[in-house]
């Protein structure tokens, strides 16, 4: 970038007429501006060639051998480089419009990043002694360990949650119970400004910091098998799932003990999620549909039936502004005002 | 028709049958079955009980017998009617302004089977307020 500031400032002299003896010179470097403002154009890439790239790191060390694979050389890769010209032009420092010297101490890769070489500054002995095939031993043992603790059936833990939790807890409610009640017990101990007492809150406080800590893991671990409304659970809930997944688990051994029973579903056995759950309960109606009238008229016309998805999207599109008069398919359904239903909730 | 739906005795069974229902809404009518508001919802609870009973259970509570919750729950109405679901109380937004409970009798069976479907539907969905499909501002001033 140097030269190329330089040759602009000389092509001003040029044009005064000052310095018509280094004509050749200022050719020269005319090209070389055209070459840099084409580069700031962003065509790097081009001159560049798409050289070397992704796979650079590794193979930094071999640097010549890398330079003959793809055939890089500074003279052909910059349009209008050029050789050694002048060292000084009016007691300025010029350097010539080329990469030889960037290339010597570093490289670019497609995108015209440089990159310098630091191998030759940077050595550590430590990093030089590491075995490397020693190392690559290690961490297959420790997937072995991480793979045991995934296993872990679901049940256990949800058995553990619970036992952190109070009746009508939240996991949340629990999470905020072990880390923020900390804070009140604490201000109540400084209104009886007993240092004892004050003690006892700290244990305490370590004691549900340890529990904040196993319970913040423990619902992770649920959360990590795709049950992302976890937190939400209740005390009560995870009990109920608890017993679902004891009775489904007798099922089973009932049903391996009878021969003509049907097979159980394992995958439903290993993780009951809320959501058949709630499909079993759901027998109220499969899919709610709709009918509905502009106006609350015997003899006005019905439109329908549309699913529930459908109802709420109208409604999301504010196609009902005023309202329409709506009702369930099925018996002795009145009609209601739009404005009062929340179709998302049969969805 | 309150000898045909089932009469909670005391705080604790209130409590614990708000506590161990898990997949239904708890709907419960406090008041006196001599009462002729608490009469005729009773008689509606009923009627719907055994078409509800796979998203709702209905009990009937004696205030006289069981004052516990007088306070709490603000029962100083003939007939008052509240949903619960996995021990938290559901709001229902009627149009009368109060959201806590029904505190009159309905006459239609049909609205009420609506009333417990939206609270179901909505207290499933985590909601805390749902929206009855009838707006009962008009009729019932307060």
């Amino acid at each position: 970038m140097r030269s190329a500031n330089m040759s602009k400032r000389k092509v001003s002299f040029d044009e005064l007429g000052i310095d018509k003896s280094e004509e050749p010179i200022w050719k020269k470097t005319k090209a070389g501006v055209a070459a840099v403002d084409e580069e700031n154009k962003g065509e790097r890439l081009r001159t560049f060639k798409q050289n070397h790239t992704l796979d650079s790191d590794e193979e930094e060390d071999d640097d010549e051998t890398t330079e003959e694979q793809y055939g890089v050389n500074e003279d052909d890769v910059v349009e209008g480089a050029e050789d050694q010209t002048i060292q000084v032009d009016e007691g300025v420092k010029l350097t010539p419009f080329n990469l030889r010297e960037e290339m010597s101490e570093g490289r670019f890769d497609a995108d015209g990043n440089y990159f310098v070489k630091k191998e030759d500054q940077v050595r550590d002995n430590w990093l030089d002694n590491i075995d490397w095939v020693k190392v690559k031993e290690r961490p297959e043992s420790d997937e072995g360990e991480g793979g045991e603790e995934e296993v872990r059936p679901e049940k256990e833990v949800l058995a553990e949650i619970a036992g952190l939790m109070k009746p009508g807890e939240t996991i949340t409610k629990a999470l905020q119970r072990l880390g923020g009640g900390k804070k009140n017990q604490k201000r109540q101990h400084r209104k009886s400004s007993q240092e004892k007492v004050e003690e006892e809150s700290k244990e305490e406080a370590g004691q549900s910091k340890e529990d904040l800590l196993k319970l913040t893991g423990l619902a992770d671990d649920i959360l990590c098998r795709g049950n992302y409304e976890v937190y939400g659970y209740t005390y009560e809930r995870i009990q109920h799932l608890l017993k679902k997944q004891e009775e489904k688990v007798k099922e089973q051994v009932d049903a391996a003990f009878d021969m003509f029973g049907e097979e159980v579903d394992e995958k439903k056995l290993e993780n009951p999620t809320p959501k058949d759950d709630s499909e079993e309960a759901l027998d109220l109606s499969d899919a709610v549909r709709w009918e509905f009238k502009w106006e609350n008229k015997a003899d006005v016309k019905t439109y329908g039936p549309y699913s529930s998805e459908q109802m709420q999207e109208w409604v999301s599109q504010d196609y009902f502004k005023d309202g329409v008069f709506v009702r369930k398919v099925g018996k002795d359904q009145q009609f209601h005002t739009s404005k009062r239903i929340d179709f998302d909730l049969y969805t | 028709m309150s000898y045909m739906l089932p009469h909670l005795q005391n705080g604790w069974q209130v409590d614990q049958a708000i506590l161990s229902e898990e997949d239904r809404v708890v709907v419960i009518r406090f008041g006196h079955d001599w009462d002729p508001t608490c009469m005729s919802m009773d008689e509606i609870l009923f009627k719907i009980a055994d078409k509800c009973k796979n998203y709702a259970v209905f009990f009937l509570v004696d205030v006289s017998q069981v004052p516990d919750f007088n306070k709490m729950y603000e029962l100083y109405d003939p007939c008052t009617v509240m949903f619960f679901y996995r021990n938290k109380h559901i709001m229902i937004d009627l149009g009368t302004g109060n959201n806590n409970k029904i505190n009159w009798s309905l006459e239609d069976p049909q609205e009420m089977v609506d009333i417990v479907e939206t609270v179901y539907r909505g207290a499933r969905k985590g909601r805390g307020l749902v929206v009855s499909p009838k707006d009962y501002s008009t009729k019932y001033r307060y």
